[in-house]
């Protein structure tokens, strides 16, 4: 399985990583700091699933998601929305944008790892 | 700043520096201030919605260095520490103002906060930042804290 984490914070994506790796993610973890590089990273190597915060510089979450979901090769991976927003301030903003889960910052790693299982069925390779 | 704003300020500072690096923050009074001594860094981002203003935190670069060591996993002497103090600490800043905003306007509210950016800041500064009505001081390892909310 192949993971996109983006976030234009090098210490969160970090973090993040270390979550998937005690979750036992063995798969491929690619990194993005914005909607903009996220987007050239799963054209060319695709993901199964984005972890993506929403506020960003230069393409944020939100605008990211919406080309996602305009591209046929892109729209159907899963999106995991990252902000120290409430739940229900992003449900508002991510509204209509088939966003799979949401992860208030700061997380855990055993908040990462539920969500993983969640996704994954357990299949976490 | 109100008192019961400052609570909400204090009371979420704690809970996000002890949940992101695992560190204990400590209220003290405006003359029980320890001297601003060395380098400090702050992050300062604004925000706008319901209320619009800024928020702030100041702390030493070298406390800065042990919240990156601290989220990272790894000891505060390692080189990565001091690469991403400045990045930690626009993380914890606007972790900590998104859910500061949430406790003020309530947990449904939009608010578009712009990105943190971080600048050097002289004691002098320091100083003259612990006396403003708008900042809160908390004592974290032995250093000083400051965080500044200013809303319209």
């Amino acid at each position: 399985m192949k993971i996109l984490m983006v976030d234009d914070s090098a210490t969160v994506r970090a973090m993040l990583a270390k979550a998937l790796k005690i979750s036992g993610h063995r798969g491929s973890v690619f990194q993005a700091s914005n909607g903009k590089e996220a987007l050239e990273v799963m054209k060319e190597r695709g993901a199964d699933l984005i972890f993506a915060d929403i506020r960003m510089p230069e393409m944020d979450g939100l605008d990211m998601i919406r080309e996602m979901r305009r591209d046929q090769a892109l729209k159907a991976a899963p999106v995991i929305a990252m902000s120290a927003e409430p739940e229900a301030v992003l449900k508002k903003r991510l509204a209509a944008q088939h966003v799979r889960a949401y992860l208030r910052k700061p997380f855990t790693p055993e908040q990462v790892s539920a969500l993983l299982r969640a996704i994954t069925g357990g299949a976490n390779g | 700043m109100d008192n019961e704003t400052r609570e909400v300020v204090q009371r979420a500072t704690r809970k996000i520096l002890q949940n992101m690096a695992f560190m204990f923050g400590e209220p003290v009074d405006k003359d029980e201030v320890p001297a601003a001594q060395g380098e400090f860094l702050q992050a300062a981002m604004t925000f706008s919605g319901p209320v619009f203003g800024s928020f702030r935190m100041t702390m030493p670069a070298s406390l800065a260095c042990e919240v990156a060591a601290s989220m990272l996993g790894i000891d505060t002497g390692d080189d990565a520490a001091a690469r991403h103090r400045d990045d930690a600490l626009c993380e914890l800043t606007t972790v900590t103002c998104g859910h500061i905003l949430a406790k003020i306007a309530g947990e449904g509210v939009l608010f578009h906060q712009s990105i943190p950016e971080t600048v050097a800041v002289a004691p002098a500064e320091v100083s003259a930042l612990e006396w403003d009505e708008e900042t809160i001081a908390l004592v974290v390892d032995e250093s000083l804290v400051l965080v500044h909310l200013k809303s319209a």
